[in-house]
């Protein structure tokens, strides 16, 4: 089940939010029906995975419990904590690492590898690891008095808006709002705008992209003697691409936070304009901020404490670059992202970047050279279709630059391409402030025109998501 | 700022109003088929077929979906687009709909089915039966059909390219529609319809009069000596005008496809069969003219003209000319496109049996050849219908 889907938006949505208000009277109760009504979306989405998470749960909140007594006697705990840690990696190789592994050393070995090969990973599965290694790093670092209900741990590791793209949270940073929160009607209507928005984003923008990136990224794979992917076809992709994983991501994220909101839960922002960047750093401060901010907490912090020299500090990032490559799959590309990433950070860091005065337009192009380039390894499945992909976009394999069907991709998806485009900058909240945020007259004939806007972005996704019989790659395939 | 988070509140009233008011309306509307759907399933359905099951209905059926589609179809017109869908389908410069497709590459087993072909005509020649194979027209005709620049247009023209090449290397003879057309008179803006997959009538009673040429030219059958029957004088020809809209049409919704011009042709001699057919798993008998018997007048009402000839494709059918027992017995394996064809056939012949593989309850092919003597045996396709279900005869 999709937060895009119409069982989620028609059935699953308003049951649960109507229920949840109808008992509000028992936080207790609302808690225990927030972790039914997320079992239920689990288990739709794959009945045994249910299983699965139940399991997890129980491990890990058995794990918390056995750190918070080992803390409480002052016996050695940090055996524990990486037992507890690399129990929970486990599940994560197997269903991540395992099933690609076995697909490429299977052929090669003369293995049959047909029921390694056929797993598939349960919803949310690297979430789901990252959220219960903050649990039992949290507790043990006594960061947080341990909440020992099992009610409050097992919502923490299955509500349903984080399960498909995140925010990845930290145990410190929600664990009171589960136990004590006031849904407020300001809550509610924000949450329900902000659900809103992120479903016209995704559904509207990046569903569109996908389909023009995939085709694209498809034919280049393909490209040889049967076809040939031009480099302005190739750029096109890789823009639809770019927007795609922005608006589909932070489209996700934008859900997950409202349909937070609407149950009272505030999560930290995820996303800021990560396009509008002027460099790698600007631009990892700004894109997926939760997945780099727990990298930072559960990773790079406890390597930097035994040596905070220049010399660690560049091994630390490495390490933590190459564990984020690692966390989206176990292809070479992805590991190749992580290192782009490492290097073009180190770089800027060695150089002081932010201290040189550079003009505003090469700062840009540089910024985006290096999002769209680390799209390109993130994107491309293996690393001949990486080397094919770049050939192309640099006209090195006799494909020559102009092409018709770019043309015809913009002719047919100007209006995406615009839209995806503005909204990837700081544009909306700027007009927003600009129109709204003043005491005029205008600014409350804007104000009064807004329910209608979002009530027509709302019916332009149902009108697409009807119409629509396209199932492009996913967020949950990322993460 | 207050009076913006008044907007804000009166955006979530209005949401959850209409979103549980919808909701409960399109859930009561569509109970009755959520009981069927499910009673439906067997007790060894496991929870992921009932998932499924919901999934699919739920996904795939609202309230209200054909004005929700025709707004999306508006919305493209208004966007000037060419696509629909996601590029499933698109439109040429003549406003022709086609389906799209980026990757012209098409696994074929022209070669195998051809095998099967021949397999099938020797078997026949035993029994002193001919066989013959008609390929129907893709809808991309490539001397006629223009779409902007680089519209990803799925031409199929090379499957039936490459089916009539291993036909012809076997010896099996063919008619190719193709050529047909583009010899007769009728204009190629005329040979489909610009909303559906089919030729149109009009293309098909060519390829019928064709048809009969080739039987008379290279069989010694002639079966039409004062050229009667293949004389459009001598049939009704009804215009409806700007009133039909096909397969693709419906998909994409009327303001994106537009309408049709379609003509309806029928005898205008005297005419008088036995149908028999069976729909899902019932057989059905009907008797009269042709305009009694022939053509079933429920879709004219859901206005998807075309199938009304022989009630579009379904498994099985026989045709008995009351007026005629000493005129050739045929056997047409066949897709839908062959339905107004052999309506035209059917004055001439003394029986025609069809057997659509496709149409869902497979047949025994090779034990119909068995129990039945045919003159000839037709097999007609679409490209696009060239499939191994559509070749299940004669494998080995």
């Amino acid at each position: 089940m999709l937060y895009s889907s119409l069982i989620f938006i028609l059935y699953f949505f308003p049951i649960t939010v109507g229920v949840y208000y109808l008992i509000r009277f028992s936080q207790r109760l609302q808690n225990v029906w927030l972790l039914i009504a997320s079992l239920l979306f689990y288990a739709w989405c794959g009945p045994l995975h249910v299983i699965f998470l139940l399991a997890f749960i129980a491990i890990n909140y058995g794990m918390g419990i056995t750190i918070d007594r080992l803390q409480k006697k002052e016996a050695p705990v940090k055996p524990a904590l990486a037992a507890a840690c690399t129990l929970n990696l486990i599940p994560l190789f197997i269903f991540n690492y395992l099933s690609p592994l076995a697909k490429g050393a299977g052929p090669l070995l003369g293995l049959n590898t047909a029921a390694v090969s056929s797993i598939v990973a349960p919803l949310g599965i690297a979430l789901i690891t990252l959220h219960s290694i903050s649990y039992l790093v949290d507790i043990y670092r006594q960061d947080v008095k341990m909440d020992k209900d099992p009610v409050h741990f097992a919502l923490y590791i299955a509500f349903f808006p984080l399960l498909i793209g995140g925010p990845i949270l930290q145990y410190a940073d929600v664990v009171h709002q589960i136990a004590r929160r006031n849904a407020t009607w300001e809550d509610f209507s924000q949450g329900v705008c902000r659900f809103v928005i992120g479903l016209g984003k995704k559904v509207l923008i990046a569903d569109a992209m996908a389909l023009i990136a995939d085709h694209i990224f498809n034919l280049s794979a393909m490209s040889g003697s049967l076809t040939s992917v031009p480099a302005s076809l190739a750029l096109v992709g890789l823009i639809a691409f770019a927007l795609q994983i922005y608006h589909g991501l932070s489209g996700y994220t934008d859900m997950a936070l409202g349909l937070g909101r609407i149950f009272g839960f505030h999560y930290r922002e995820n996303f800021n304009y990560p396009y509008a960047a002027l460099s790698a750093t600007d631009f990892w401060t700004r894109w997926y901020t939760s997945l780099t901010s727990w990298f930072n907490n559960y990773v790079m912090a406890p390597l930097a404490i035994r040596n905070s020299s220049n010399d660690r500090m560049v091994r630390n990032t490495f390490i933590m670059w190459l564990l984020i490559g690692l966390l989206f799959g176990c292809e070479w590309t992805f590991l190749i992202w992580g290192i782009w990433n490492f290097a073009f950070l180190i770089f800027e860091r060695v150089i002081e970047l932010e201290n040189i005065n550079i003009p505003l337009i090469p700062r840009r192009i540089y910024a985006l050279v290096f999002m769209l380039m680390g799209w390109i390894f993130f994107r491309t499945g293996d690393l001949y279709q990486l080397s094919v992909f770049v050939g192309n976009l640099l006209g090195r394999n006799g494909n020559g630059f102009f092409s018709d069907m770019a043309l015809m991709f913009i002719r047919e998806y100007w209006v995406v391409f615009l839209a995806g485009i503005v909204f990837s900058t700081p544009a909306a909240p700027k007009l927003e402030a600009l129109l709204i945020g003043k005491q005029n007259a205008w600014s409350k004939t804007c104000s009064a025109v807004y329910p209608l806007l979002v009530a027509t972005l709302l019916l332009f996704v149902v009108i697409f998501l009807i119409r629509s019989s396209y199932d492009p790659f996913l967020a949950s395939s990322l993460l | 700022m207050n009076f913006y988070r008044r907007a804000r509140s009166a955006f979530a009233i209005l949401f959850i109003t209409v979103l549980v008011a919808f909701s409960i309306l399109n859930f009561t509307t569509r109970l009755p088929l959520f009981r069927t759907k499910l009673s439906h399933l067997s007790a060894n359905s496991g929870l992921n077929d009932m998932i499924g099951t919901v999934n699919y209905i739920a996904n795939g059926s609202v309230l209200g979906e054909e004005e929700l589609i025709y707004s999306h179809s508006l919305l493209q017109v208004l966007l000037g687009k060419e696509e629909s869908g996601g590029f499933e389908i698109i439109k040429g410069n003549n406003g022709e709909l086609s389906y799209g497709n980026f990757y012209p590459v098409f696994t074929t087993h022209a070669e195998e089915y051809a095998l099967r072909m021949k397999r099938l005509r020797d078997y026949e020649s035993s029994k002193g039966s001919h066989v013959i194979f008609i390929n129907a027209i893709d809808l991309f005709d490539r001397t006629h059909s223009s779409y902007a620049a680089d519209l990803p247009v799925n031409d199929q023209n090379t499957i039936s390219d490459a089916m009539l090449y291993y036909l012809q290397s076997y010896g099996i003879d063919y008619l190719d529609s193709r050529k047909v057309l583009k010899k007769s008179s009728l204009p190629p803006e005329q040979y489909r319809y610009n909303t559906d997959i089919h030729w149109t009538v009009e293309a098909s009673f060519e390829v019928f009069a064709s048809l009969i040429e080739k039987l008379s030219d290279e069989y010694d059958l002639d079966l039409d000596p004062d050229s009667y029957y293949t004389n459009p004088d001598n049939y009704t020809q009804s215009l409806f005008p700007q009133s039909y809209v096909g397969i693709l049409g419906q998909r994409a919704s009327v303001p994106f496809s537009g309408m049709d011009n379609f003509l309806f042709i029928e005898p205008d001699f005297q005419t008088q069969f036995t149908l028999d057919y069976i729909r899902d798993n019932v057989e059905y008998t009907v008797t009269g003219d042709f305009n009694k018997a022939l053509i079933n007048h429920s879709y004219w009402d859901n206005g998807y003209l075309f199938a009304s000839y022989l009630s579009g494709q379904t498994p099985w059918k026989r045709i008995t000319n009351e007026l005629s027992q000493t005129g050739p017995r045929f056997l047409f394996i066949c897709d839908s496109f062959a339905m107004p064809m052999i309506s035209f056939l059917a004055p001439i012949a003394s029986e025609i049996h069809v057997i659509c593989p496709l149409a869902g309850q497979p047949i025994d092919l090779e034990q119909y050849v068995a129990e039945y003597d045919f003159d000839f045996v037709f097999v007609e396709y679409y490209p696009g219908n060239m499939t191994e279900e559509a070749f299940d005869f004669f494998i080995r």
